[in-house]
């Protein structure tokens, strides 16, 4: 996700800095989930449902 | 570098069957039609042309698709679009099918900032933007708001969160299941209790159980069925037998599938229990309403009644959903109980046969078979009959079963075979009761890690769209204000709130009113206006360098001072962009022409007219003015009938202008469809009533229009000129161009108006100088003025 606008961040880049964010405060998902999360939302290129699935069921 | 449309291409697209070449030449574009003229189809062959995708039609369901209604009715072969872009002296052909990767730059970046962007304009978009409910504005300003490409993340969130829940759901059945099994044979799934029964049992076969249950397999190793002889193994017929007869479903399984089958169908058959969501919904927007008015009437609400009212209605809906899903939960007991039988005989037939010697087990196979088919069907389609007669069946298999149960020799009561039968049975069923309990519980802590994410995604994708829209909403602010100078400010505002998906209230604030809905505020006309700016200022945000924006028909519903405006607006905001704007106004459409050379923009602009026959759209003619066309006709002394059909076009273009500005009372016609012969009269009576210096001026050229005994048939004008000489048909046409000078301001060019017996051009002139007919030019004018230089040039534009 390119920055595009001239006149201020990517609302798409800043969606996801904003999903990024609150992945670590997060009670529930923050830790080594909310660091696996990151990695696998934050990289370019498709979510495959598979590895989202291998992180939240992991044990 | 700038890349502008150069040419659009069309053939069997649309409303056009045989192929328009539409010359842009990088100019914005104005094109006139009527209605079903084929404007639109122009526009949206530039949609298509450069994004494959016409989003009117791929947007509306399944009954309107591009595949389908993309080509000519007619046509046999697939549309063909080609749109010619250029680029300093570069350029490319576009067509649907284009992949970008294959263009050079900037080409490339340019078709793909037109597949990302929103650059179509339609009248209904500009309604849906103000009337639609909130959520589906949010849908219509999505598109702007840039987050597009956060979508495949928060979908995978979502599709991630779904998937945790079907398992849970999943594994949560797996554990009744196995729990069942347990509590049948030991009579509790009381961990304590469960521990207990196996203690009692593992102590006659010299073993222990494990501290935990899960591993009570390698517990039980080596001890093995065989090892205790025939007897265990008749013993273990027995129990299979015993279990066979536990699997046929009893009575209370059929009784209660009855009875939730008979209270789904009540509710099936019962109106209005469709819209739960919306009066949920509804129920939640009303609690959280801080005005207790009506925003469109601004009547109090009896909030606490209608809540009251819809709560009730929730209540049956929610009785409606409850008896639904426990008939859905009877029938898959029901069928699994089946699945069950059908597995018990399979597994106990042979083990029968071994110890007995002859199958026996033939009537629960057929029975089961039998069940599965009939409970195979949908639920209301289910065989009520059938249903009864296996329910009564289910009554004589189990007596059988017991039966054949009670010819199983007897085996020793030897307290270590019982055990041994028995732990057997558990060795495999405890530990997979053990690991139902841990599945489910991992699917559970999966699913609500899920739904967290999830909703993280949505609050992110939200929280941005929020920033944007905040953003923007100062632009929106000046657009409006800068469409209504005149008039006490408005702010706006678009709040994104938190709803299943999303939605947008739009909001107010005006005079003393603040976060008002401007429905309950302004006029129609305002808020087609409000839409307008709403699009402009989304628009001005994300086009960013991509130059190309299409209107089709988004001024038709504005007044003409609100319409000028907005259009001197677009000339001078949007100067850098390549605008094609549709219109069925003629009279709109010269005036364009007119505001386009007063804002200095008459270089930049190209005016078309789509002309459509009774089969279809035909094709575009190229515009050059009425004036200049029939001063080309004089000067090349064209045949009489066709300065007759000219000077009659442009008398009857100038008519219908006055016959509006001027507030002209004509009979009515339908799709207000004028001619000569409906304004004219009026519009005589109506100069006869003037200051006599305005009499003057017009005075020499009205009397010879009115005068002309030529024209018999004004109605019919069209028909009417076919035997006019050649001094007629010039002193008509001279007449004529005469007549469009002595209306046209000397000074600016511009239409005059009337006040009562005073004519004159207004605060229209580029300086807001009143232009007095006092000033230059301002005499009276013959009946060739309009052949000559002068004032005459200023109003070509204008006609």
């Amino acid at each position: 996700m390119a920055d595009v606008t001239a006149d201020g961040p990517d609302p798409a880049r800043r969606a996801l800095d904003l999903l990024l964010d609150a992945l670590v405060a997060d009670d529930l998902l923050q830790g080594e989930l909310a660091d696996k999360l990151s990695a696998l939302l934050g990289r370019d290129g498709e979510v495959r449902d598979v590895d989202l699935l291998d992180i939240l069921e992991a044990p | 570098m700038t890349v502008r449309v150069q040419s659009l291409r069309v053939a069997r697209f649309r409303g056009f069957e045989d192929e328009v070449v539409v010359q842009l030449e990088g100019r914005a574009l104005v094109l006139l039609g009527d209605n079903g003229s084929g404007k639109s189809s122009l526009i949206e062959a530039l949609e298509y042309g450069l994004t494959g995708d016409i989003r009117a039609l791929s947007g509306r369901g399944q009954r309107v698709s591009l595949k389908k209604h993309a080509g000519h009715v007619g046509a046999k072969a697939p549309p063909e679009i080609t749109v010619v872009l250029a680029s300093g002296a570069a350029t490319a052909e576009v067509s649907p099918a284009t992949d970008p990767a294959a263009l050079d730059e900037p080409f490339r970046s340019y078709v793909l900032e037109a597949r990302r962007q929103r650059f179509l304009l339609r009248r209904s978009q500009v309604l849906e933007l103000i009337e639609a409910q909130d959520r589906n504005r949010y849908d219509a300003l999505s598109p702007f708001l840039g987050v597009a490409a956060f979508e495949p993340v928060e979908r995978a969130c979502k599709r991630a969160s779904e998937q945790t829940q079907g398992r849970l759901q999943e594994a949560e059945r797996v554990l009744r299941e196995a729990a069942a099994t347990v509590a049948n044979r030991v009579g509790s799934v009381a961990e304590a209790t469960v521990r207990r029964w196996l203690e009692s049992r593992v102590a006659v076969v010299g073993r222990s159980v494990p501290d935990s249950l899960i591993r009570l397999d390698d517990a039980l190793a080596g001890l093995h069925g065989g090892s205790v002889g025939a007897e265990a193994g008749m013993a273990a017929l027995r129990l299979r037998l015993q279990d066979l007869d536990g699997m046929v479903p009893p009575d209370a399984a059929f009784a209660e599938l009855h009875e939730s089958l008979d209270e789904a169908a009540r509710w099936d058959a019962s109106e209005g229990i469709r819209y739960e969501r919306v009066l949920e919904e509804g129920v939640r927007w009303l609690l959280e309403l801080e005005e207790p008015t009506c925003p469109l009437c601004r009547s109090a609400i009896e909030v606490r009644h209608v809540v009251e009212q819809a709560q009730a209605r929730l209540a049956d809906a929610a009785a409606a959903v409850a008896a639904r899903e426990r008939a859905t939960r009877a029938l898959d007991s029901l069928r699994r109980a089946v699945a069950r039988v059908r597995e018990g005989v399979a597994a106990t037939e042979r083990p029968w046969v071994e110890v007995v010697g002859t199958p026996a087990l033939d009537p629960v196979r057929r029975w089961a078979d039998e069940a599965r088919a009939v409970l195979g069907a949908e639920r209301r389609e289910l065989d009520r009959r059938a249903l009864e007669r296996l329910r009564s069946e289910a009554v004589e298999l189990r007596r059988h079963v017991r039966h054949l149960a009670g010819h199983v020799p007897e085996a020793r009561a030897d307290p270590r075979e019982r055990a041994v039968a028995d732990l057997l049975w558990a060795r495999e069923a405890v530990p997979a009761w053990c690991r139902a309990q841990r599945a489910a519980e991992r699917a559970e802590a999966a699913a609500e890690r899920g739904k967290r994410l999830h909703t993280l995604a949505q609050e992110a994708r939200r929280g941005a769209a929020r920033e944007v829209l905040e953003a923007t909403a100062d632009d929106v602010t000046d657009i409006y204000r800068a469409f209504h100078a005149e008039e006490a400010p408005l702010a706006v505002r678009v709040e994104v709130k938190a709803s299943a998906s999303s939605s947008a209230k739009l909001l107010v604030d005006y005079l003393d009113r603040r976060g008002e809905d401007p429905r309950g505020l302004l006029s129609e006309g305002h808020l087609d206006t409000l839409g307008l700016a709403l699009f402009f200022g989304m628009h001005r945000r994300q086009r960013g360098g991509f130059g190309l924006l299409l209107l089709d028909d988004v001024l038709g519903t504005i007044d003409a001072t609100h319409r000028e405006r907005i259009l001197r607006w677009l000339m001078r905001e949007l100067s850098d962009q390549q605008l094609v704007v549709t219109t069925h106004s003629r009279q709109w459409w010269e005036w364009m022409r007119n505001v386009a050379r007063t804002e200095g923009a008459g270089g930049r602009f190209r005016f078309r007219e789509v002309t459509s026959t009774a089969d279809g759209v035909s094709g575009l003619v190229d515009m050059e003015t009425r004036v200049e066309r029939l001063k080309r006709g004089l000067a090349e002394a064209a045949p009489p009938d066709d300065i007759g059909r000219l000077a009659g076009a442009l008398l009857e273009a100038e008519l219908q202008a006055f016959r509006v500005r001027w507030g002209l009372a004509v009979p009515a016609r339908r799709d207000e469809r004028y001619t000569i012969g409906d304004i004219w009269p009026v519009m005589n009576r109506k100069l006869r009533k003037v200051r006599p210096s305005f009499r003057e001026r017009v005075g020499g050229v009205r009397e010879v229009i009115d005068g002309m005994g030529i024209i018999r048939n004004w109605t019919a004008h069209a028909n009417a000129w076919e035997d006019l000489t050649r001094a007629e048909a010039r002193a008509f046409a001279e007449a004529v161009l005469g007549f469009c000078e002595a209306m046209a301001c000397p000074t600016c060019g511009r239409w005059l108006e009337v006040d009562g017996e005073a004519v004159m051009c207004g605060k229209r002139c580029p300086e807001g100088v009143l232009c007095e007919l006092s000033g230059r030019g301002a005499g009276p004018v013959s009946t060739a003025a309009g052949v000559t230089a002068g004032a005459g040039e200023a109003r070509q534009a204008a006609t």
